[in-house]
């Protein structure tokens, strides 16, 4: 009699099957959403920067008019309050330029071409942490994993291409032996990339409820109504600069004796 | 250099830029303010042009009868000069008092017209002074809305609830006309022409006048056509080119 030989799985090996199964989407949907969050904070610090560099400076010129305007009044005053005044505008106009002219201001324009999307998604599919086997091997792909965001929103293709040859180049992570083991660390994946997709899910929350994200979809929103509310916001700032300036220079000719 | 001050130079640097997230989030909300402001200055605009909408045109409807124009005069507080406004003798109005007994109508009735209009009239001021206001604190939060602008500069011109005050006007006409809004330039263009809020200048006239009708602003057009049929303005008489703008006037109101 012909023996069939067929294997059966234990219900441990079944579990590991479904558990490597789950794991498999979860990853997949990992990848997608660190993509989504790399992309809106990229987005957002290229228009962060663009707001700066238009109307953020004009803001602050208008800022250190005033502040000059203050200033030249409180030196004919001389009173105490309007020297606080003077000193309150002052620092007013320094913080607005110290943002204005600021790190943020330098971000470029954030249009990834279709190969930078592919490559950070390789990266992000090859060395997440949460895809870590071990310790070691964990504390390694979250720095890379920090240098490859970086990489992504400066649009750094040979940076991201460089992250993943030195992970490809460190020792092979060791595998668990045992379907036990197997299993136990199938859990702890999942547990770890659930965790990570709700902790994703609450930056993406709170970047889109941040003022630059809400100022940024008004502009969008205009936009397709044809209208540049940017342009419209320096047309106005330059038009109080105007004013601020022929007020500084009235009070100025005002307290100058002839 | 040690641990310590390496670890306190970082610390420096954290600090400073976090200071400049700081403020380049407060730039964000000033900007986010700002685009509030200007949203809220196109709702007074739209709640000014919609109290003018709903003003009667005409409070006071020319009487149209004999029977109307009596009643009128009777009705007025000073019958014989409204009468002899009108070329009525003393006689004649005698008469009209007279026929006017006959008449259905009484004085009561006309009485009660009377104030029926002077309660209009107060409404249509207090309109006017509506408008004005949703045109002045849509302005404040927009300076340079070219539609605020000028509809503030045209309740200055009118003195439409406000005090006329042309000398007001004219800048207001000016900063809209030079954002492109044509009829304020049709506006500073006959201020410059008639001398009104501004010194008489017939060349600064002519050149917002073309700037208007140039855009297609019929008024100006037919304005211009004018100026060029009689020579107004300073502008050398010349037929053919008051007939080219005569035309597209004609041209446009037989498209309407």
């Amino acid at each position: 009699m012909p023996t069939e030989i067929v294997h059966h799985l234990s219900p441990e090996e079944q579990e590991l099957a479904r558990k490597r199964q789950e794991l498999a989407i979860l990853q997949a949907e990992l990848t997608d959403r660190e993509l989504s969050l790399a992309n809106l904070r990229a987005e957002l610090a290229a228009f962060e920067g663009r707001y700066l560099r238009e109307v953020g400076i004009l803001y602050a010129e208008l800022d250190d008019w005033n502040a000059k305007i203050a200033e030249s009044a409180a030196e004919a005053a001389g009173t105490e309050q309007a020297l606080a005044a003077a000193s309150e505008a002052r620092a007013h106009a320094d913080e607005s330029y110290a943002a204005a002219h600021g790190e943020a201001s330098r971000a470029e324009d954030f249009s990834p071409s279709p190969e930078l999307k592919k490559l950070f998604k390789d990266v992000v599919n090859q060395i997440h942490p949460d895809r870590a086997a071990n310790e070691i091997d964990r504390a390694l792909r979250n720095r890379l994993m920090a240098e490859a965001n970086l990489a992504y929103k400066r649009q750094d293709a040979d940076a991201l291409r460089r992250i993943l040859e030195e992970y490809k180049s460190s020792p092979e992570s060791v595998k668990g032996d045992g379907t036990t083991a197997d299993l136990q660390r199938v859990l702890l994946l999942i547990g770890r990339i659930s965790k990570r997709l709700a902790e994703i899910e609450a930056q993406v929350a709170e970047l889109t409820a941040s003022e630059i994200a809400l100022l940024m979809a008004k502009v969008e929103i205009a936009t397709t109504k044809g209208r540049n509310l940017l342009a419209e916001m320096k047309k106005d700032v330059q038009y109080r600069i105007d004013l601020a300036r022929n007020e500084y220079a009235e009070q100025t000719s005002r307290m100058r004796p002839r | 250099m040690s641990a310590g001050e390496e670890k306190q130079g970082a610390l420096v640097q954290v600090q400073s830029a976090a200071l400049t997230k700081v403020g380049a989030k407060s730039l964000a909300v000033r900007g986010r303010n700002h685009l509030r402001d200007k949203e809220e200055a196109e709702e007074w605009l739209r709640r000014g042009l919609e109290v003018q909408e709903a003003m009667p045109s005409t409070l006071f409807p020319e009487p149209q009868t004999t029977l109307e124009y009596i009643k009128q005069i009777l009705g007025g507080t000073r019958p014989e000069v409204a009468a002899e406004n009108l070329g009525m003798t003393p006689q004649d109005l005698e008469k009209a008092k007279e026929a006017h007994k006959s008449m259905p109508g009484t004085m009561a009735e006309v009485e009660e017209e009377n104030e029926q209009r002077k309660r209009l009239l107060k409404k249509f001021k207090e309109m006017e002074q509506e408008a004005f206001r949703c045109f002045e604190m849509g302005h404040d939060l927009d300076p340079i809305n070219p539609e605020l602008l000028y509809w503030l500069a045209d309740s200055y011109y009118h003195g439409d609830g406000v005090e006329p005050n042309e000398e007001k006007a004219v800048p207001l006409y000016r900063r809209a006309a030079e954002q492109g809004h044509s009829d304020a330039q049709h506006m500073l263009s006959d201020c410059y022409g008639e001398g009104k809020g501004v010194a008489e200048d017939h060349a600064q006239a002519v050149q917002w006048l073309r700037k208007a009708a140039e855009q297609g602003n019929t008024g100006a057009q037919y304005d211009l056509a004018l100026a060029y049929k009689y020579g107004q303005l300073g502008v050398q008489q010349d037929a053919e080119q008051a007939a080219i703008w005569f035309r597209k006037v004609a041209n446009r109101a037989g498209r309407k």
